[in-house]
């Protein structure tokens, strides 16, 4: 291999798996007791909660979410209240959402292993192993080069 | 007989326009990153169509939507894995293109004017990340909404058509949304085609090294584009590896003054800038643009080997490691403003 190509992938896979990309991202983890505190009025108003089909957010999960995921990091403190404000901000178009202001509570959201229990995580294993499988094949038979 | 059908085909649609010859070296990982971002794209069009489905842009909604997606919809998770990581790998393929065309002075004349256009296509993919980031509408996409907002605030006259004044009663995450699912893909789409004619045009860039710039080795296109398929297919392949194993982050419903999150690692950088300086957030990013803008303007002299061009080099790696050490830096710093 040569070395500008090394460097290429080098830099590749820096970018793509650099810490920031793990940790990053934030904003609330998908927690089932806070949802129905904060949300409430949005759930009863929502298409999502017509029909027999349970609500995400009525799914008693013991792990605390029906997904059932785990942690890739522990950066999930609760920030709560006492972290800056945006005084400046102007929150038109954001009237609509309605917020209990008392409850200012916001948890880091990051990025989470995927667990089995997903639905449809079998298929979803078939379809990387298939694409695996169809990139293997063509690396060893080149078709059309 | 098949063989016949195949001929009467390609005639019928035109696609012996495709049998041309192009360079060698276009079969190789760094002459190749501009097509496998399109494969990245075309993933992140499908699964964006299929996501659309599911979507409700209303501020009410749009959070809880996407929670129904992935904790419901069958195979909902896996589906909005592939949309974010083909955007995770597309910005680094992207990013390598970018480096590889510099590095190898392809931009230097007579292709100028696909280097801007490529410019312009950093611009819109950047913007395409960011309407991204605000429609999943948790606490991190109202902060970052809430900078773009303060911004365009700033800009007065010329900021109004992105702010809420400009379409009073119209929640501001319908007009992203419409943005980042229709405006923008379809200028999106038309760049790269733009971007793809001119590259057709002037023919892809010799080696640096070449010493008959004109009469290295040549294959036909077709062999290239076999090429190609199998990089896409390679990129496809990674994409649901990492929509497998690793799930993006979604918060919930913001809680509307709060500023606690840290963007996206693509534009934290802008972050730690604004820490030291708030109107950063205004300058930093057309002076950016500019500069790249520029490249092909300031630098004229006709040595594309990279060891002859030390001035640029140092330029490429000042640049790489300002934005490295600016996104470590934004990583780990705290803030230090309210807006």
């Amino acid at each position: 291999m040569n070395p500008g190509k090394t460097v290429l992938i080098c830099i590749g896979l820096l970018l793509l798996l650099h810490p920031a990309t793990l940790l990053a991202h934030a904003g609330e983890e998908h927690d089932a007791s806070q949802d129905k505190a904060m949300q409430d009025p949005l759930v009863a108003d929502s298409i999502y909660s017509a029909g027999d089909e349970a609500s995400p957010l009525d799914m008693d999960d013991p792990l605390g979410s029906p997904l059932s995921r785990s942690a890739l990091d522990i950066d999930d403190e609760p920030m709560d209240a006492g972290m800056p404000m945006m005084d400046g901000m102007d929150h038109k178009g954001m009237e609509g959402m309605d917020h209990d202001e008392s409850m200012q509570t916001v948890e880091l959201a990051h990025h989470e292993l995927v667990s089995p229990p997903q639905k449809g995580y079998n298929l979803a294993v078939a379809i990387t192993l298939l694409s695996g499988l169809v990139y293997g094949v063509m690396i060893l038979k080149k078709p059309g080069e | 007989m098949l063989k016949g059908f195949c001929d009467t085909l390609k005639e019928r649609l035109g696609l012996q326009l495709l049998e041309y010859d192009i360079e060698e070296h276009a079969n190789s990982i760094k002459y190749s990153l501009g097509g496998m971002s399109i494969s990245a794209f075309s993933v992140l069009v499908i699964s964006g169509i299929v996501l659309a489905q599911f979507y409700i842009p209303d501020p009410e909604r749009a959070n809880n939507s996407l929670h129904y997606l992935t904790d419901q919809v069958y195979l909902g998770w896996f589906l909005r894995g592939i949309h974010f990581w083909s955007a995770e790998v597309m910005t680094v393929t992207v990013t390598l293109h970018v480096i590889r065309v510099f590095f190898t002075a392809s931009y230097k004349n007579p292709r100028e004017v696909n280097w801007l256009i490529g410019i312009g296509l950093m611009v819109m993919i950047v913007t395409l990340m960011f309407t991204g980031t605000v429609i999943k509408w948790d606490q991190e996409a109202y902060e970052a909404l809430a900078h773009f907002t303060w911004v365009a605030e700033k800009m007065g006259i010329f900021g109004l058509p992105l702010t809420e004044q400009f379409a009073q009663g119209v929640p501001l995450l319908n007009r992203i949304y419409m943005a980042h699912i229709s405006l923008l893909p379809i200028i999106t789409i038309l760049m790269i085609g733009l971007h793809l004619f001119y590259v057709k045009y002037h023919k892809l860039s010799p080696l640096p090294d070449a010493e008959n710039p004109e009469g290295g080795k040549v294959i036909d296109f077709t062999n290239h584009m076999a090429y190609l398929r199998r990089a896409g297919a390679g990129v496809f392949a990674l994409i649901c590896f990492l929509a497998l194993v690793i799930s993006p982050p979604l918060g919930n419903q913001p809680v509307l003054g709060l500023e606690v999150t840290k963007p996206p690692w693509q534009f934290v950088w802008i972050y730690a800038l604004e820490n030291l300086w708030v109107p950063s957030l205004i300058i930093v990013p057309p002076l950016i643009v500019m500069f790249f803008a520029a490249v092909p303007f300031v630098d004229q002299s006709k040595e594309r080997r990279w060891r002859k061009r030390p001035i640029a080099m140092a330029a490429l790696v000042f640049t790489i490691v300002m934005f490295a050490g600016l996104i470590i830096w934004g990583k780990v710093t705290t803030m230090t403003h309210s807006m």
